[in-house]
């Protein structure tokens, strides 16, 4: 199927990437509480996370243009390498603004067709980083929610980012 | 398709969720469905309270953690029927918006040029006297609170005599009211948000709610992602991340929705697919005369048919550039009662100098094709403010209106107004002041060459970023000697840096509050946390300068009885004096501000129920009953027997404000006319202005926002790749654009946030740094007054660095 800019896409993939959900919790929209819930900074002992089988990426070649381009070839190899991605969520307040915001994204976002569910639906570790699922029911528009952080973001700027004395809950105080 | 693929993996993953749960990943509730969800706050310190979201006119419902007197935390109101939990990413950080650093704390004075820090005593006295003056305006806001703008067209209306007050709604939504009003005979859509869970085709009609109404988007994308057939059907001017999802996207001309419309009413006409019965029972038709007015003059139904007779999809074609197939499309899905059918718009259709004519065209096709009434058969408008609705339309905070829908000029309306407000018969000026186009035109203009507004003082909005041509209507004003502006703000902006007196106000939970949005929800919430420094609320600064215009003699700050025009007892009867602050919250001014709002609604079967009815609700939308058993009841669907008590028994539709006052609405003629400005050889490109998800407005609450700042720092032009490549310019080099009016750099986009075609250039307005405005059109709509955004011709250079 095309896309409007003329662009290739491995439907199969992202499908079979859902089906692998199949295992994976998704719980409902975070609120602190379910954020708390999935954030322990570590997997507690005792709870085996399931681990997947993976899909293969290598027909990924759409995705594999886009500003992700260097993540998804990574993808390839860890997935060759390792056989199979291990799902991990990295709950962590440094991205988000309290607890329960939701976290903006350490890497540069599509802007107009959106690639998150590829990697976001299931979670992925590539090459050292993870993709971590989503912790809630999956939305189509996710950048109506997480935004990028400094570095990936597509407009450079002279400015300097605004201060701001706000104390998330969660987060030390200054 | 790739959007399609995405949805559909979307929906397998939902799919799969319950599978998962009891599969022992989540936690399962006694009933074995749902997940328990834990709703306890994480510290015993912490407290959740409800307000509607600062931002847009959707009207989520947030829920604000305040601890240690701070806002914390906000979620999403799992209760809240507007957004279900969930919330945008401006939503989600609406929290931030209290703590930027540069909070404005104390009054300031321009004195030698700088501001200088003046008490409140002595910066309410500057108010009071300029007040007293000949030329004195106050330009509100559609995000003042409904008792703040009560309160400024009270002042203004019932204590000056003056009817100089209008806001910057002006701006942004006037043309979807006198479109309704031109139809309906009253204003404020039919239909509500709950026709998005019903519609199978929705249109967007120059509209982008991915990023302007995110949450609206995510109740329609819900559908779609849990397998319901909806059709998404995108017209505008440029390609967005709506487009992104839907299944048409049509791109048009500028001015090219006049001739959609048109030629999707002729074909409906042509194949005989109207709904003949709808219109034989409830439409009228209706063109201007010889003299336009927005009333019209009534036509037969022959002659609005040959009035269509040139819109063929082949002229159509020529005029918007859509495709006679797409149009013929428009027009099977119109034709088909079988389906129920959505129009979304908001500033694509409102920032018009067509707006009225295009709002009442496609309410027009709607009801030709009887696509109304049904629940998911709707032409809405969506407002961009969150109190548009609430403050400006309901509570008349215009510059012709009285709250309630009541009109100036309407001696009868004039007598109801003085008599609620309790001053002498003659009170109320039945003169209309100057809209907001005039009202700046003339206080840049010199008093001796008829420029009669010597004082503005803005609240809640910031006109030096905001207005078209700001060249031309604001900037003259702060070189013309007895001009002189009030500005009261949170943070310094556009606005401030020009002001000769500013004044430091509360925010959203820093006081108590009431909105409006754009479902005729109307809102509630109280105050959480102190304000910083000296800041206070809007109302309690137009009620300080009410009183000490009263003690100064003022003889329009009393009423009939001699008693204060804002006097609010407590509970032993006795005055408070709530204009000194350590008094203002001894009893709740909202609350007795809005009872006394609340006797205007009925005229016009706008029927508000009391404050405590909004203190246990997420919202009600009007008109709110009282049922015989004593409940007070919103009304989700107007003009609908069975839906909405006013309409009579048997009726089954009554447009019970009818213009023609035969209970019917009026279909349109409106021919399409060319925009003011197009481009030419000198000024080659359209440039067409809007929002991104990031920031709201002017960006003077989201800039201050870290997260939303880093994501979207600054300005940018949008170009389309081959005209990048004509000018010679790649991503962020920089161009210059320069139209009749003025000149700006700005760095480049290609294929970034939206997609302009060939010729089309899009920039954001949010950017203090790079103030677009300098080079929009300020020519306006003839009924609505509301200026053109979206069209006006520019040319591009690119800036070669020495």
């Amino acid at each position: 199927m095309r896309t409007p800019d003329g662009r290739m896409l491995g439907v199969g993939v992202v499908a079979l990437v859902a089906v692998g959900a199949a295992f994976v919790f998704v719980g409902a929209r975070p609120t602190p509480a379910d954020h708390a819930r999935y954030g322990a900074v570590s997997a507690p002992s005792g709870v085996a996370y399931p681990i997947v089988s993976a899909p293969s990426y290598g027909s990924m070649r759409d995705v594999r243009r886009g500003p992700n381009a260097s993540r998804y070839d990574a993808t390839v190899e860890g997935l060759q390498s390792r056989g199979g991605p291990v799902f991990s969520r990295v709950p962590s307040l440094d991205n988000r603004a309290y607890e329960g915001a939701p976290p903006t994204v350490p890497h540069a976002v599509t802007q107009r067709t959106l690639d998150c569910a590829a990697c976001h639906t299931t979670g992925l570790v590539v090459a050292g980083r993870v993709a971590p699922p989503m912790p809630h029911d999956p939305y189509p528009s996710c950048t109506q929610y997480h935004v990028p952080q400094k570095d990936p973001r597509p407009l450079p700027s002279d400015d300097s980012p605004p201060e701001s004395s706000f104390v998330g809950l969660g987060k030390p105080a200054p | 398709m790739k959007r399609r693929a995405l949805l559909q993996s979307a929906a397998m993953a939902m799919a799969t969720t319950a599978a998962a749960r009891l599969a022992g990943g989540d936690e399962v509730s006694a009933e074995g469905a749902e997940p328990a969800r834990r709703r306890l706050p994480l510290s015993p310190d912490l407290v959740w309270d409800k307000a509607p979201c600062r931002f847009c006119g959707t009207g989520c419902h947030v829920e604000v953690g305040v601890q240690k007197g701070k806002v914390v935390a906000v979620r999403g109101d799992l209760q809240a029927e507007v957004n279900k939990g969930l919330l945008c990413v401006k939503g989600y950080h609406v929290g931030l918006a209290l703590y930027g650093k540069d909070r404005l704390t104390q009054p300031m004075l321009r004195k030698d040029g700088e501001l200088v820090p003046i008490s409140w005593d002595e910066a309410i006295d500057i108010v009071a006297q300029r007040a007293e003056l000949d030329g004195f305006a106050l330009y509100g806001s559609g995000q003042w609170t409904i008792p703040e703008g009560y309160a400024g067209n009270k002042l203004m209306k019932a204590g000056l005599g003056s009817n100089h007050i209008d806001p910057n709604a002006r701006l942004c939504m006037a043309s979807a009211v006198t479109g309704f009003l031109s139809v309906y005979g009253v204003d404020e859509p039919a239909g509500c948000y709950d026709d998005l869970d019903r519609c199978d085709v929705l249109i967007l009609w120059g509209n982008n709610p991915a990023e302007m109404h995110p949450v609206l988007w995510s109740r329609v994308l819900e559908r779609k992602v849990a397998g319901e057939d909806v059709k998404l059907i995108d017209i505008g001017t440029r390609e967005t991340r709506s487009s992104g999802f839907c299944d048409h996207v049509l791109t048009m001309k500028p001015q090219g929705d006049l001739a959609i419309a048109n030629g999707i009413a002729r074909l409906l006409l042509e194949r005989g697919t109207y709904d003949k019965a709808f219109v034989d029972a409830h439409c009228a038709f209706r063109a201007h005369g010889d003299k336009p007015t927005l009333q019209g003059e009534a036509i037969s139904f022959e002659q609005f048919k040959e009035g269509l007779a040139p819109y063929t999809p082949e002229h159509v074609e020529e005029l918007s550039g859509v495709k006679p197939d797409d149009l013929r499309m428009l027009a099977d899905l119109f034709g088909r009662r079988d389906l129920r059918i959505t129009s979304l718009w908001c500033m694509g259709m409102n920032q018009h100098t067509q707006g009225t004519a295009i709002n009442a065209l496609v309410h027009g096709i709607h009801l030709l094709s009887g696509h109304f009434g049904r629940p998911g058969d709707a032409p809405t408008s969506l407002t961009g403010q969150a109190s548009a609705c609430g403050t400006v339309s309901e509570v008349g905070t215009l510059a012709h209106g009285l709250p309630g829908g009541l009109l100036v000029e309407n001696a009868e309306h004039r007598k109801e107004a003085e008599a609620i407000w309790n001053v002498p018969p003659g009170r109320v000026n039945p003169k209309p002041g100057h809209h907001t186009v005039e009202m700046w035109k003339r206080f840049c203009t010199p008093k001796s060459q008829g420029g009669d507004i010597q004082t503005i003082w803005v609240m809640v909005t910031n006109p030096g970023q905001t207005m078209p041509n700001l060249n031309a209507l604001v900037a003259p004003s702060r070189k013309l000697d007895g001009k002189f502006l009030i500005v009261s703000d949170v943070y310094p902006t556009a606005t401030t840096k020009i002001a000769d007196l500013v004044l430091p106000s509360a925010m959203w939970v820093e006081k108590n509050g009431m909105f409006g949005n754009s479902e005729r929800r109307t809102q509630q919430w109280f105050k959480m946390v102190e304000p910083p420094g000296q800041a206070r609320d809007d109302a309690w600064q137009l009620l300080a300068v009410a009183r000490r215009l009263h003690d100064r003699g003022h003889p329009g700050m009393k009423d009939k009885d001699g008693k204060f025009l804002f006097d609010v007892a407590g509970p032993d009867g006795k005055s408070v004096p709530v204009w000194e602050w350590e008094h203002y919250y001894d009893v709740n001014v909202d609350e007795r501000l809005f009872e006394e709002y609340r006797k205007f609604t009925r005229f016009k079967h706008k029927d508000l129920a009391p404050y405590a009815e909004y203190v246990k609700a997420r919202g009600l939308r009007w008109p709110v009953i009282q049922h015989e058993d004593g409940v007070w009841r919103e009304t989700k669907f107007r003009f609908v027997e069975g839906e909405d008590r006013y309409v009579k028994k048997d009726a089954g539709v009554q447009f019970y404000h009818s213009t023609s006052k035969d209970d019917r609405a009026q279909i349109w003629l409106h021919p399409y006319t060319a925009p003011p400005e197009v481009p030419d050889a000198e000024f080659p490109f359209w440039l067409c202005t809007g929002r991104v998800i990031e920031h709201w407005h002017t960006g003077t609450m989201t800039r201050r926002i870290p997260e939303l700042w880093r994501s979207m720092p600054n300005a940018y032009v949008e170009v389309n790749a081959k005209d990048a490549d004509r000018l010679g310019v790649k991503n962020g080099d920089r161009l210059a654009l320069e139209s009749r009016r003025g000149k700006l750099e700005l760095p480049v986009w290609i294929d970034g946030r939206g997609a302009p075609p060939q010729g089309t250039l899009f920039v954001p307005f949010f950017d203090e740094t790079m103030l677009v405005n300098v080079l929009t059109l300020e020519a306006y709509d003839p009924f609505s007054k509301q200026p053109d955004y979206k069209k006006c011709a520019v040319r591009a250079k690119k800036v070669v660095s020495t």
